[in-house]
């Protein structure tokens, strides 16, 4: 089995709780709640990976930080030892997303070797598809994939976390990337 | 762990688990169970991570304390909820 510590960051009311819930619960609400430190939860996945014939099994741990475009020294001992990170930003409130590289920064400064997805949620709240031509952190290595996610319709939500679990089978399959 | 530091902890209201170098657990406490995220899984022989998730990442660590490379390792604090709040 393969066994992973995945991170949650971004601005605080950006959905971080809320794709969490979506994923592991398949549920949505709207009633906010405020993530009060941290919260851990657990999903155990079965995926093939692109060379493999045979299903793996994986364990995700997800750290479901809470928010601020502030850090602290705290928050960074609940990094260490991070496989991975999804940074969400949100696509109605555009500070979000200016804001999306200081979560990664964050991140990596603690854990150099690791890996990111960004998320760019509630775009169910978009009338037009929004352009992912180009975004500020596009020519990072450690960002292997940008999607528009929805935690309240579920769009993207799975598909998300099942390339964070397909990077992590060619992990193990091929080690490291950097 | 000495019979004796078993009674000691048990009367301070503290649990504990041994783990091997490969983070199966070797021995723990009668309460510890209570304290893990699935306590089915919290038994000698198995993966500590089962039961206890929030040691996946902290495997380099914990083989640092081991080999005294580092002195201690610590988690504030573990709270296990339902989504809605409620309390395990």
């Amino acid at each position: 089995m393969i066994l992973a510590k995945i991170c949650v960051l971004g601005d605080i009311s950006v959905g971080k709780t809320s794709l969490i819930r979506r994923y592991v619960d398949r549920e949505f609400s709207d009633a906010y709640l405020s993530t009060v430190g941290v919260k851990s939860s657990r999903k155990f996945v079965k995926l093939a990976g692109v060379h493999d014939e045979s299903p793996r099994e994986i364990q995700m741990v997800l750290w479901d930080l809470e928010g601020g475009s502030t850090f602290h020294d705290v928050s960074e001992s609940y990094l260490q030892g991070a496989h991975a990170a999804v940074i969400v930003g949100d696509l109605t409130r555009l500070d979000t997303i200016d804001r999306i590289e200081n979560h990664l920064d964050h991140f990596l400064k603690v854990n150099p070797r690791a890996w990111a997805v960004v998320a760019l949620n509630k775009s169910d709240a978009l009338a037009e598809k929004p352009d992912l031509s180009s975004n500020s952190w596009d020519s990072r290595k450690a960002v292997i994939q940008t999607m528009c996610t929805s935690a309240r319709s579920g769009g993207g939500v799975d598909r998300l976390f099942e390339e964070i679990g397909m990077h992590l089978i060619s992990e193990h399959t091929d080690g490291p990337a950097r | 762990m000495a019979p004796q530091g078993d009674s000691f902890q048990r009367r301070v209201g503290v649990e504990h688990l041994l783990v091997d170098r490969d983070l199966r657990i070797v021995s723990l406490s009668e309460g510890a169970p209570c304290f893990a995220e699935d306590p089915a899984s919290a038994v000698p022989g198995e993966d500590v991570r089962l039961g206890f998730p929030e040691f996946v990442g902290a495997e380099r660590d914990l083989l640092d304390l081991l080999l005294g490379q580092r002195l201690s390792w610590s988690l504030t604090a573990v709270c296990r909820s339902h989504f809605d709040g409620e309390l395990i």
